[in-house]
């Protein structure tokens, strides 16, 4: 059977509503940013006696409002973190021995909702942001030390919410996978719609390939799910209809939608575990579903509607700048 | 900001939440009067599309009304009577009572059955209307004279809402609470009404009596029952009061900003601390009316000419509202923004005016006077609730799983793991992969594959895969292509008679299209060529008939011998000869593989694959089967075609294939599994210890596995899986499970894992090891087929003697001259593990006894000794895969905790194996893996070569490049020099002892926090700003961390040490120079270059009392001409230092040893 095992639970430390969670690609370190306006940076302790935990090492100040999502690069380009906010700011920070400093910044014309750094197949330092504008900001690092902007304007009406890049071996136009990587993006927002958007790699401008017309109300998040093997590519999309849908790609006739799950309360943030066997989505207030990919089907695993709040009675106790350990009680549940 | 505009002056209602598609219906406002004077009222619906937005947006539908609206609203009721209505009905309010319309009828343009129902109920205009947003099928209205009514929609009936309020006054404004759904108010003039529709009578008034209020509007706040905001239209004094009913009193807080009274608030059901008002100054205000806060504008609309009359939510959008106003326009506005397109906007308005306005000037129009900005930054500066994710989670690479939760105020984070145990089997299938690969025990493992396969074609391809463990890869391959073809032919490994198999076969072959078979007489004699048997085939063709054939057929592999005019004649022959047997003989007679190729029908492709064995250079094989392979169509076949080929990507590429396209219901780990392991096995029989190059879909399926393993947590195996291959593409992938891994101890590894379900596999197999029959196999062609892998540019096979190799060596390595690649010097004994196992129980046998031999092939090699990774991985010798596994526990007694020792001896399988396998079992008490051959061992190979014997000093002749000169010259510098070692050598040993044992005494920790910190600070590279994918290529390639120059001295305690090992060096290195050896030489160089390395751990400090004493004794050993003992020491010092300690120069110190051995 599977099951999710809580290993430690601490206070974050951010006054105000959490927003963002990421790990590095290494799953050593996590970023995290509030309505607080502040970026935390997180050590993740691997002591094994200890038991696995948070430390916290890092503040980052930059934004004069929430902060709305963050994003690492891949590690190939240093310690990089990309950040955006309602203050309609993408900032992207690197760290530098211990210090962290802000190496570019970027002011919308409106908040900006979701950032994306892209895959490291695609072989670019890229990102992706998404504004209330309804505008897709694609950034790309050049040789020169500058910042290149691609502006996909109207993407979606009323709002980008979320970007995600594609899986970068997913090439649908001759039905091959993998003799080339293709830059792409699924994107969602509050015009109901997914939309699949693909790099013209002559004049870098990104028209959209496809759209996915499948939800009823405002797209929350979008995931899409990397992988090495199938012919298939798989995008999942979480709305305020209260639906996550899957979107399949067979590489060749065009995309298919199936229900994830109709929840109980609007599914905020879906992420892919590297391997995109699992799938995560946080839904209402404070739930997490996990889903598996069992031979083709997404099976949940388990739903943690807050189970200890004793727990974290003991937790909130602690103020923001000590962080707790955790329980260990979590350790032994399983062996 | 507006960003689409119907030009109308009109009240207006969103559909309601249960539709679909967001539309805007829109009755022509009364009260209200155009340019033209025209009387004329339509009730018409229009459509929102946040994906299509346009400037103007689209009709839907339209009827005319016979009456101008004060107010409309639309409710999601279907009326019982009339089950067509799903779009639900519109209520107007009109001049002496409100209309019901069925909002389906609009849309269908159907005039005649729109109007559903006329209430005259009222005596004055009805400009007070609200719909129940918790019982939808409730209206309230309102007119003059205190007129309030409540209609059913149900029961189609009004129902009385009690007693007047007095005065008379107009009603204003209803509004149904949004929380409690009997509970309404009203406003009047001068003051607000609350009502109870249960108890059907007012319950409580609201007067500010402190000031000059005449209340138009009235709202109430969408979260929090007890609250409502009043607004006021008085010009003096234009507020909006948001009063609390809890103390009603006076107004908790007032909003004031506009200019001229108040016409309409809406407050966002999407955000309660959001309130936007609508007055005659022509602006709309955005108002921060959060709770704790004071109130602010925080969000303004630009001014507008006519008077903004109302304001109301789209109850689905939560960003969107709209403006109806009297200088005819309806805007709909997105307070973070939206999507605009000014100027559609301004171009379409005017052509738009024309047509609603046929004759007109578009002159007259005002709306477009003063353009407005096109875009402003307009967003609401508090960001609304809607946008605030309440939270996320994010996996790790290990298989973690983080959330963000808040609980009583508190931002927490919660880390977990999640694990399943259906996959358990797969990690099981993982570790005994890496096992057998560790202790080279693959040809057991292609044995129980085979055995345990499902299907026959997996079996055969097992069976394809571990040919190349066998001594005789070709023979083998032969062994097994006939096997198919010749149904008769015994399975019995021992049959290696190919007059057996033809006389089993004659008589079976089976018709087929371009190589004939059949009973006949042309079938048999394909079928003895095809068997290779030239002499059967020679006569059949002679006693059938077809004696030119025959004739010719008997010269065929003297080619040279041939006088051309005998070739002259055969072309001439031939030419003139049409079947199809001919051919083949005509073909195979030339030599012409590429005629072979065309004419195959890929059906046959085994027949064609065993003339290319039989006929051809044994070099040609496999890249003739590659090309063969191209060219059958059946992808087992194909499959069968790569692993014969030994193809790696190919097989890897018909794995990919099949995993994309086998149906989603079958395990993906099963069949990730069953792909990786193929590869893998294929690829060590392919190039054995030597790393491998492992191409795109190779990569492909070996990071997909990988990723998979350490997503299960087992990032330790999953790392020993990565470092198998030696390119640059999975460096990343090696770095990311690098750090996963905690720093610098290694994992229990039965903690993780259970173990019953892991068959201790080999016990069914008793036949473990290859048999004398099989050697002999390997000597009979062995001899024959010198250039077998030298298609394969990959590999660079390094010449030398295969005698190094004690009798253990794997099957394939047995096979002595047909695969040159597996002989390096020094080369690793294979199964190191179970070797050690047996004979040192109580040896900790895990990571300690898989010691890379040098640490320039693994990550943990690479973070010491980074120049090294790049070099050239061909000539480096390979690390086993187990090398780099987790690194060694950081100190010495660590690595004795008894229970790491037990963890460490409970491997599956482990023990059962190796009792099971002669082979296995020295005689010599435990030494590292890499140790050299023991004398014992070695008296089990075929042929011992001198140079495993200390007294030989010449070289096995193969591994020199110039054997008559290295045999033939004594050379006079090489005598000149082995002669007594210099004098720096002869460095006191007593004068070692004595500093061996102060440095174990002196350093008792200090190194190792030095050392822990070594192994936690992975560094990368800072990234610099040229950050584009050549940084792949500087990663790796040589950074010298520390520049020689700058390098302090020795200290003095560890001096005699490092000049012990110099001189031990040096010693070796002329000695090796003398004898011209120049891959010993290379060897040397690589020496001199870790050397260094322990020369600046030295400098340090970093070595620990247990290494150093070791080291000491080494050179004592050494130093007194013991080289064995001194080999021991160093086998010693390998299982019991930290690899990461001692790795990067340890493996420089045994070749050194070893040379010293053999040269000295």
């Amino acid at each position: 059977m599977s099951q999710i095992q809580v290993l430690s639970r601490v206070n974050s430390g951010h006054s105000d509503l959490v927003h963002d969670v990421r790990f590095d690609h290494f799953g050593t370190s996590l970023a995290t940013c509030s309505s607080d306006r502040l970026i935390k940076i997180f050590q993740v302790q691997k002591d094994e006696h200890a038991g696995q935990t948070f430390s916290h090492v890092a503040d980052l100040k930059g934004h004069e409002d929430a902060v709305w999502q963050v994003s690492w690069a891949f590690p190939l380009h240093g310690t990089v973190l990309a950040s955006c906010g309602y203050d309609r700011k993408i900032i992207i920070w690197r760290q530098d021995g211990r210090q962290w400093s802000i190496v570019y910044e970027y002011v919308h014309d409106s908040p900006v909702n979701c950032i994306s750094f892209a895959p490291f197949d695609l072989g670019r330092l890229m990102l992706a942001a998404g504004a209330s504008d309804g505008t897709i900001l694609v950034l790309s690092y050049q040789d020169d030390g500058t910042w290149a902007m691609k502006k996909i304007p109207n993407a979606h009406g009323l709002g980008v919410m979320a970007v995600s890049w594609g899986d970068p071996f997913f090439y649908p136009l001759n039905g091959k996978r993998g003799d080339t990587v293709t830059a792409r993006l699924a994107s969602g927002g509050c015009d109901n719609m997914v939309k699949i958007w693909r790099e013209n790699g002559d004049n870098g401008a990104w028209p959209e390939e496809s759209r996915l017309d499948g939800h009823t109300d405002w797209v929350r998040d979008v995931a899409w799910r990397i992988n090495r093997l199938f012919e298939h590519t798989t995008v999942v999309s979480a709305s305020q209809d209260r639906k996550v849908l899957i979107w399949r790609h067979d590489g060749h006739t065009g995309w298919t939608r199936d229900v994830l799950k109709v929840f109980d309360d609007v599914p905020w943030t879906l992420s892919f575990n590297p391997t995109g066997s699992s799938l995560g989505v946080f839904w209402g207030t404070n739930s997490m579903t996990v889903f598996r990919d069992s031979n083709g089907q997404w099976l949940p695993i388990t739903e943690t509607p807050s189970e200890d709040e004793e727990n974290l009675g003991d937790e909130s106790g602690h103020n923001t700048t000590s962080f707790s350990n955790g329980s260990h009680e979590a350790a032994m549940v399983n062996h | 900001m507006a960003v689409s505009t119907i030009h109308r002056t009109a009240s207006v209602a969103w559909s309601p939440l249960n539709h679909n598609t967001v539309l805007l219906a829109a009755g022509t406002a009364a009260h209200q009067v155009d340019a033209s004077f025209s009387t004329s009222s339509s009730l018409e619906i229009f459509e929102f599309n946040p994906g299509h937005l346009q400037a103007d947006l689209p009709l839907r539908g339209s009827v005319t009304c016979k009456e101008r609206v004060y107010k409309l609203v639309w409710s999601p009721h279907s009326s019982a009577d009339d089950n067509t209505s799903h779009g639900g009905i519109l209520i107007a309010g009109i001049e002496n009572g409100v209309v019901l319309y069925s909002a389906d009828a609009v849309l269908s343009q159907n005039q005649s059955a729109a109007e559903i129902k006329r209430l005259q109920s009222h005596t004055g205009a009805v400009h007070a209307l609200d719909l129940s947003s918790l019982m939808p099928n409730l209206v309230a209205s309102g007119s003059s004279e205190s007129e309030i009514n409540i209609y059913d929609l149900n029961r189609a009936d009004v129902i009385p809402s009690g007693p007047k309020s007095y005065p008379l006054d107009e009603v204003t404004s209803v509004s149904w609470n949004r929380k409690i759904g009997h509970i309404y108010a009203s406003s009047f003039s001068n003051r607000c009404v609350l009502w109870d529709l249960r108890k059907g009578d007012s319950i409580m008034k609201l007067q500010d009596s402190s000031t000059r209020t005449r209340y138009r509007a009235i709202e109430w706040n969408p979260d929090i029952a007890t609250q409502l905001a009043l607004a006021s239209d008085d010009d003096h004094y234009p507020c909006v009061q948001i009063w609390d009913l809890r103390n009603a009193s006076s107004a908790l807080k007032t909003l004031e900003g506009h200019t001229r009274g108040i016409l309409s608030v809406g407050w966002c059901p999407h955000d309660s601390s959001f309130l936007i008002s609508a007055a005659k100054d022509g602006l709309v205000y955005g108002w921060n009316v959060a709770e704790e806060q004071r109130p602010e504008v925080v969000y303004a609309l630009p001014q507008s000419k006519g008077w903004p009359f109302e304001v109301s939510w789209s109850p689905r959008i939560p960003s969107v509202f709209a403006v109806s106003s009297s200088d005819n326009q309806v805007k709909i506005c997105d307070i973070l923004g939206g999507a605009v397109q000014p100027d559609k906007a301004n171009t379409a308005a005017p052509s738009n005016l024309e047509e609603s306005f046929p004759g007109m000037q578009i002159g007259l129009s005002f709306q477009n006077a003063t353009p407005q900005p096109s875009r402003t930054s307009q967003n609401i500066r508090k960001a609304p609730k809607w946008l605030r994710r309440p939270g996320a989670l994010s996996f790790s690479l290990d298989g973690k799983l983080v959330r963000s939760f808040s609980e009583q105020e508190v931002a927490g984070l919660e880390l977990s793991s999640v694990s399943s145990s259906k996959d358990r089997q797969f990690v099981e299938d993982a570790y005994f992969l890496d096992q057998c690969l560790g202790q080279d025990t693959l040809l057991q493992y292609c044995e129980l594959q085979a055995e345990h396969c499902s299907t026959d074609q997996q079996k055969l391809e097992w069976e394809y895969v571990k040919a190349f463990y066998d001594s005789d890869p070709l023979f083998t391959a032969k062994r097994l292509l006939g096997m198919v073809i010749s149904a008769s032919s015994s399975t019995d490994p021992d049959s290696r008679s190919s007059s057996a198999n033809l006389n089993g076969a004659t008589g079976v072959a089976n018709g087929l299209l371009r190589i004939p078979k059949g009973n006949d007489a042309e079938g048999a004699v394909a079928n003895a060529l095809v068997l290779g048997d030239v002499t059967a085939a020679v006569n059949l063709c002679l006693t059938g008939g077809r004696e030119a054939e025959g004739l010719c057929l008997s010269l065929i592999g003297s080619e040279a011998a041939i006088s051309p005019s005998f070739v002259n004649a055969r072309e001439i022959f031939f030419a003139s000869r049409g079947a199809d047997l001919s051919k083949i003989i005509h073909s195979l007679l030339r030599q012409d593989a590429q005629s072979l190729l065309n004419l195959a029908d890929s059906t046959q492709w085994r027949e064609i694959a065993l003339l290319f064995a039989n006929y051809f250079p044994p070099a040609h094989f496999r890249p003739l089967i590659y090309q063969l392979s191209q060219t059958v169509e059946s992808s087992s076949d194909r499959t069968l075609c790569a692993i014969l080929s030994g193809n790696l990507e190919t097989l890897a590429a018909i794995c990919l294939e099949t995993i994309s396209s086998t149906s989603p219901s079958s395990s993906l780990f099963a069949s990730l599994h069953h792909a990786v392991q193929k590869v893998l096995v294929l690829s060590r029989g392919v190039f054995g210890r030597q790393p491998a190059f492992f191409g795109k879909n190779s990569v492909r399926l070996l990071t997909e596995y990988c990723l998979h393993l350490a997503a299960h947590g087992e990032s330790a195996l999953a790392l020993r899986f990565a470092n198998l291959d030696s390119s640059n593409s999975l460096l990343w992938l090696k770095k990311q499970l690098q750090s996963t891994l905690p720093p610098a101890s290694h994992r229990p590894l039965s903690n993780k894992l259970s173990h019953p379900s892991v068959p201790s596999p080999f016990e069914k197999r008793p036949n473990l090891v290859p048999t004398p029959a099989q050697n002999q196999y390997g000597n009979s062609y062995g001899g024959m087929q010198p250039t077998y892998n030298s298609a394969f540019p990959a590999l660079k096979p390094v010449p030398q003697a295969s005698g190094s190799y004690p009798g253990v060596v794997p099957p394939p390595i047995q096979n002595t001259a047909t695969q040159p690649t597996f002989y390096q010097p020094l080369g690793p004994p294979p199964s190191p593990m179970s070797a050690q196992a047996f004979q040192n129980p109580h040896l900790p046998t895990s990571f300690p006894s898989y010691p890379p031999r040098s640490p320039s092939t693994n990550l943990a090699g690479s973070m010491h000794n980074r120049p090294e990774y790049q070099q050239g991985p061909p000539a480096s010798p390979f690390v086993p895969s187990t090398a780099a596994v987790a690194p060694p526990p950081p100190t010495s007694g660590q690595y004795y905790d008894p229970t790491v020792q037990s963890t460490a001896t409970a491997q599956p399988g482990f023990q059962d194996i190796s009792p099971r396998v002669p082979s296995y079992q020295y005689q010599k008490p435990a030494t590292g893996w890499n140790d050299p051959p023991s004398l014992s061992s070695l008296q089990n190979r075929r042929s011992t070569l001198s140079q495993d014997s200390p007294s030989a000093v010449a070289p096995a002749p193969i591994s020199q490049p110039f054997p008559q000169l290295a045999a033939g010259t004594p050379i006079p510098i090489g005598t000149a020099i082995i002669g007594p070692p210099p004098p720096t050598a002869n460095s006191d040993p007593s004068l070692v002892r004595q500093h061996s044992g102060v440095m174990a005494n002196m350093m008792p920790n200090g190194t190792i926090p030095a050392y822990q910190h070594n192994g936690t600070t992975l560094s990368f590279p800072p990234l610099h700003s040229s950050a584009t994918s050549n940084e792949v290529s500087s990663m790796s390639s040589p950074v010298q961390q520390t520049p020689a120059a700058e390098k302090p001295p020795i200290p003095s305690e560890y001096l005699p040490l490092s000049e012990g090992f110099a001189a031990l060096f040096e010693r070796t290195k002329a000695r090796v120079s003398a004898q011209m050896d120049s891959y010993s030489m290379r060897r040397v160089e690589d020496v001199s270059k870790k050397l260094e390395n322990l020369n600046d751990c030295l400098r340090h400090g970093k070595l620990s009392s247990t290494s150093l004493s070791g080291l000491s004794q080494t050179l004592q050993c050494v130093q007194n001409g013991d080289y064995g003992t001194g080999l021991q020491c160093h086998a010693a010092l390998t299982t019991q230092c930290s690899f990461l300690e001692v790795g990067s120069f340890l493996p420089a110190i045994k070749i050194l040893l070893q040379l010293a051995q053999r040269y000295g």
